[in-house]
């Protein structure tokens, strides 16, 4: 388990430093993926993402990791999609003009505005598990660290496995099969947040 | 090592210790020299309130009847609590040298909150220790614990000195201490030893440290006599699974398992760099301690032991953090647990002066009792 | 629910924490990867780390203690001090924060607006030092003194419009002295007016203080410094930081 190694995707504006550190904590290996090469033979990928859609998307075709990455998930890789690194995996954002991945169906609108709740959702939150996962369990502290002003409607309910309210309720976790998405920082939640990355790595 | 394996029938010290020695009975010299100790201890019965009333005496033009060290670690907390009730006006005192763990943290604020004294802390300058933590490192010598040790101490004399408070309450105690043998550590009150072991490898002598001479030791406490540091823990019955339970009641206090938790690089130290280094496995000084008080048994002892202190991915990460606090690379770290064994002997020391001391108490001794006379 | 956050800030010269009073006479506190690790350890809701070397004619923190200090650390963590381009910008996530801090160039509202489209909203963060007039009724950015009063809150408004996520209030006559947060029309014209996230900065003396203060003028958060790293009466350096259920506890209290 130890000899795995995981790789970071980098898109030009992830915050990959802040995952790397919390890979290496956990006695992981892991690798900066700037290139469709790197993915090759990987155990597990990790999509940070900070910044726009679209800025995020243009500088993954660029480097040709939009393909690489749908590939890896094709052939079973386990993938981890983080803040905007979730919301690139579904099929578009309002947000943008740029398509997703399209690796789990939905869209990413803005977050709806109730009189009183400051835009970006910023601070921490607590989720509700929609349908058991690998990533936590009920015995877990299940507050996260959110900061975002988007977040993904229009999704299977099958597909959503995390929920949170502000002002609504909206989706907070996702996963198709192999592949997962936390709209919440996890690299940044305190020890709950740690233990979930522990738990996909060790999936 | 010539010598073949062994290890005590009643405690559970071993020959990783060269200088043990075994009686009829496979019992080592530790167990039954802490034996001794302990009754010798438990039959002294110290008058506390006597004590109590001099100190209070003694202090009435001072701004504190006496301070108290601590750490956050269980004798320090637990000697606090003891204390309470006497009606003592004490000034609590911790010393910061930049290793502070989140326990120690938390014990100290646990313990500050609940009480009425007052807290003082003295910041060691943090780029100081850190270079002289490494010095210690490349020198060589076995001790590495010395850096802190020394600053501890010396901050506590050096602020009882400048506020005139001539009392220090110490947690040190037999009771879990009993057991240490001479070859695993060294007194860390020498000044000029350690300001040698800075200077061999810095090329400087040291600064912004708060330093601590023997002489200037002995000076104090038993000449000016301004300076008088009470073991409490030793006046009164002390079990630490009790003092614990006791600590957890009453303030919240953490149990973080194990002794020195309190310090990042204790834990390094003892954790890692001595069994890397020596094979010496400290948890077998401290657990043989318990044995020795009754507090725990033989078997659990040895099933701790025969398991690491650490998994790898805890000793991986205790590594990478004490290499990134000392500004050096991991790899270095790895190259320092295996040097070549030095002494503290090698470099200048003030051993002469105690070792004379003892020689001049010895012929008085020996005198007086030529005379008849109460020495 | 979002719960409001209490956020602790180090200053740091350097390479050595300091803490300062209206940000003048610095003191020595001590390593920053040992405060950082220590915050993230107690588990603070988010940590602001701010370089002032420069303010202080010390040469500034270097590249690579800035990403050292943050590599044990999991929790929420802006940065600012001295970024003056989008390359010192991008440097400081390449490094692992979260957020920019920024102050000096508030009002280059052209960079601030290429910050926001290439790194979010939800990551640039403006400091805005404030000084208030005796009466407390009066008030200007004492970086550019002549924007005051009611140009201040245009001027935020202006800077919500270019992308900014967060706006930081800093009451510098009061930071570090413990004289307690002070009321302002000023703040509750921000809470009223911007529908982003306003923290308040400045002489809070307790997690009870600030828990009081955020029910009454429903600002966002808190941020401080002296309450976390000190304890009374002799100023002793002990850092501390409420337990959720103690925070949670005292919101409740003080509405």
């Amino acid at each position: 388990m130890l000899n795995q190694t995981i790789a970071i995707v980098d898109s030009g504006v992830s915050n990959i430093r802040g995952v790397n550190n919390v890979v290496l904590q956990l006695g992981f290996e892991s690798l900066i993926a700037a290139s469709p090469e790197d993915l090759i033979g990987v155990n597990k990928i990790i999509l940070p993402g900070v910044g726009s859609f679209d800025a995020a998307i243009s500088a993954l075709k660029k480097a040709d990791m939009v393909e690489a990455i749908q590939d890896q998930v094709h052939a079973g890789v386990h993938i981890l999609g983080i803040c905007l690194g979730m919301q690139l995996l579904v099929e578009g954002s309002a947000e943008g003009n740029e398509s997703g991945l399209g690796i789990i169906q939905g869209f990413v609108n803005p977050i709806k505005k109730f009189a009183g709740l400051r835009i970006p959702h910023l601070g921490w939150n607590n989720v509700k598990i929609e349908n058991s996962n690998p990533l936590v369990s009920e015995e877990m502290n299940l507050r996260f660290y959110f900061n975002h002003s988007f977040a993904i409607s229009n999704i299977a309910p099958e597909n959503s496995i995390l929920s949170v309210n502000y002002g609504e309720t909206f989706v907070a976790g996702i996963r198709r099969e192999n592949t997962f998405g936390v709209q919440f920082h996890p690299e940044k939640s305190h020890n709950q947040g740690r233990q979930l990355v522990k738990r996909f790595l060790e999936y | 090592m010539s010598k073949a394996y062994q290890v005590c029938t009643r405690c559970i010290m071993d020959t990783t210790d060269p200088q043990i020695s075994f009686e009829a009975q496979g019992f080592c010299n530790h167990c039954t020299g802490a034996i001794e100790s302990l009754e010798r201890t438990n039959s002294i019965n110290v008058d506390i309130e006597a004590l109590i009333k001099k100190i209070k005496v003694d202090s009435s033009k001072r701004e504190y009847d006496a301070i108290v060290g601590i750490s956050g670690g269980v004798d320090s907390s637990y000697l606090v609590h003891k204390l309470v009730g006497y009606g003592l006006r004490l000034l609590l005192v911790h010393v910061d040298a930049g290793w502070n763990t989140i326990t120690a943290i938390n014990n100290i604020n646990r313990l500050v909150n609940t009480l009425d004294y007052e807290l003082e802390t003295i910041i060691i300058d943090w780029n100081t220790m850190r270079e002289l933590q490494v010095t210690y490192l490349k020198s060589g010598v076995i001790n590495q614990d010395v850096p802190q040790d020394h600053a501890f101490f010396a901050s506590l004399y050096m602020c009882a000195i400048e506020n005139n408070i001539k009392y220090i309450f110490s947690g040190t105690n037999i009771a879990t201490e009993s057991i240490g043998p001479s070859a695993w550590g060294q007194f860390a009150m020498d000044g000029r030893n350690l300001n040698a072991i800075y200077k061999s490898v810095s090329g400087k002598k040291i600064a912004k440290f708060p330093l601590f001479s023997i002489p200037s030791w002995y000076f104090n406490v038993y000449v000016a006599k301004n300076l008088e540091i009470i073991n409490f823990l030793n006046y009164i019955p002390y079990s630490k699974s009790l003092a614990m339970k006791v600590l957890e009641e009453e303030y919240g206090w953490e149990d973080y398992g194990g002794k020195h938790r309190e310090s990042s690089f204790t834990t390094y130290y003892q954790d890692i760099y001595l069994p890397e280094r020596l094979g010496i496995d400290k948890r077998r000084m401290h657990l043989s301690s318990l044995i020795v008080l009754g507090d725990l048994d033989r078997e659990t002892a040895l099933q701790v032991v025969s398991k690491p202190a650490y998994s790898t991915i805890e000793a991986d990460n205790l590594r990478r953090y004490i290499a990134s606090k000392l500004s050096i690379e991991v790899t270095d770290l790895l190259a320092y647990e295996q040097l070549p064994l030095k002494s503290y002997l090698d470099y200048k020391n003030d051993l002469w002066f105690l070792n004379l001391v003892a020689k001049i108490a010895g012929w008085r001794r020996a005198l007086f009792k030529l005379l008849k006379m109460p020495w | 629910m979002i719960w409001p956050r209490l956020i602790p800030i180090l200053t740091i010269i350097t390479d050595s924490v300091q803490k300062t009073t209206q940000f003048q006479n610095p003191v020595y506190v001590g390593d920053p990867l040992n405060s950082v690790t220590l915050f993230s350890q107690l588990n603070a809701d988010e940590l602001i780390v701010l370089d002032i070397s420069r303010a202080h004619e010390r040469p500034p923190m270097d590249q690579e203690l800035i990403s050292r200090i943050i590599e044990h650390a999991n929790l929420p963590i802006g940065f600012g001090g001295g970024m003056r381009s989008l390359d010192d910008v991008k440097f400081v996530f390449d490094c692992g924060y979260d957020k920019v801090i920024i102050r000096t160039l508030a009002t280059d509202l052209v960079t601030l607006g290429k910050i926001a489209t290439h790194f979010g909203s939800q990551a640039l963060t403006i400091s805005l030092d404030i000084k208030y007039h005796p009466n407390g009724e009066h008030w200007s950015l004492i970086d550019h003194p002549e924007i005051a009063d009611g140009a201040v809150i245009d001027f935020a408004r202006k800077l919500v419009e270019a992308g900014v996520g967060e706006i930081v209030i800093q009451d510098v006559l009061r930071e570090g002295t413990r004289e307690g947060l002070r009321k302002s029309i000023l703040i509750d014209n921000l809470v009223e007016n911007l529908e982003i996230p306003v923290v308040l900065s400045g002489g809070c003396r307790s997690f009870t203080e600030a828990a009081e203060y955020i029910v009454d003028t429903r600002v966002h958060s808190i941020a401080g410094s002296q309450m976390f790293l000190y304890k009374q009466p002799r100023n002793a350096l002990l850092l501390n930081y409420p337990t959720r259920k103690a925070w949670i506890s005292s919101l409740s209290n003080g509405s």
